[in-house]
């Protein structure tokens, strides 16, 4: 069964894993609703590792980013992870932009990810 | 040259107004249709416009109705040049980004937006425009063969 946080989807794919579509944007209009979907997720299914899909994605910003930090810090002391999966190029340019492709691991597809957590 | 010109009146619809405008501008570019400009130039230049409207219209103080202006140039060095009018309060840009470098941690949650700006352009500056309260954003877009990055966040 899916989780949804307002716009965001969470899908949970393996023990403490769950896969979040981020859809056209992740940025200051609606970060906070992905947080609530990440904390959801946590605090409700146990996760502590999340695969953030950006196949669609248009527009990751500052806020956005921020944002993905934040569940970053709140996963890691449960040596939880979040990785990237098929990033798009607008959100490759913010990766390369703030060097985070050493904080994130970065996967070609969603299945791909899944292994790697699995 | 003026590549593009648009005007906008309301701050509810300036991002996803701005990123229709550039996302048509990169198709049409990735497509290699007829208007000019380098993919990953549009990119950064979409990136820097976006998190400078976010700014806008998270935290700019209008005394009237809002009115912001997007310009973009393609200078004859084959740059593009960005120019953003508004009618705010405006701020100090270069005092905001000083402060943003010395208070941020690592992997912060806030404050990268105009950081970001800064990182994506060259010869950034906000002055105030001749008719108050009016005040213009300029910079150029940071050349593709430039490894442009943030050094604060890690």
């Amino acid at each position: 069964m899916q989780l949804a946080a307002m716009s965001f989807v969470a899908e949970p794919v393996g023990p403490g894993v769950a896969v979040v579509r981020i859809g056209k944007a992740l940025n200051f209009s609606n970060a906070a609703e992905f947080k609530a979907c990440c904390q959801q997720q946590q605090a409700e299914r146990g996760v502590h590792s999340f695969i953030l899909d950006f196949t669609d994605t248009g527009v990751l910003d500052s806020t956005g980013l921020g944002t993905i930090f934040s569940i970053y810090r709140q996963v890691t002391p449960q040596a939880g992870q979040v990785v990237f999966a098929s990033v798009s190029r607008p959100v490759q340019v913010v990766v390369q932009l703030t060097r985070t492709y050493k904080v994130f691991r970065q996967f070609a597809t969603v299945e791909e990810a899944q292994e790697a957590l699995g | 040259m003026t590549a593009l010109q648009y005007r906008f009146t309301d701050l509810r619809r300036l991002v996803d107004d701005t990123h229709a405008i550039f996302d048509a501008w990169i198709e049409d570019v990735s497509e290699g249709g007829s208007v000019s400009g380098d993919a990953l130039t549009l990119l950064r230049l979409k990136l820097a416009v976006h998190e400078w409207m976010a700014n806008l219209v998270q935290h700019a103080r209008f005394a009237g109705p809002p009115v912001v202006a997007l310009q973009v140039l393609s200078l004859p060095s084959g740059e593009v040049e960005c120019r953003i009018e508004d009618n705010s309060e405006g701020f100090n840009l270069d005092a905001a980004l000083d402060a943003r470098r010395h208070a941020l941690h690592a992997l912060p949650e806030r404050g990268m937006g105009l950081l970001i700006l800064h990182a994506c352009s060259k010869d950034l500056r906000y002055v105030q425009a001749s008719l108050p309260p009016s005040h213009t954003l300029v910079f150029v877009v940071a050349a593709p063969d430039e490894d442009i990055f943030l050094d604060v966040l890690f």
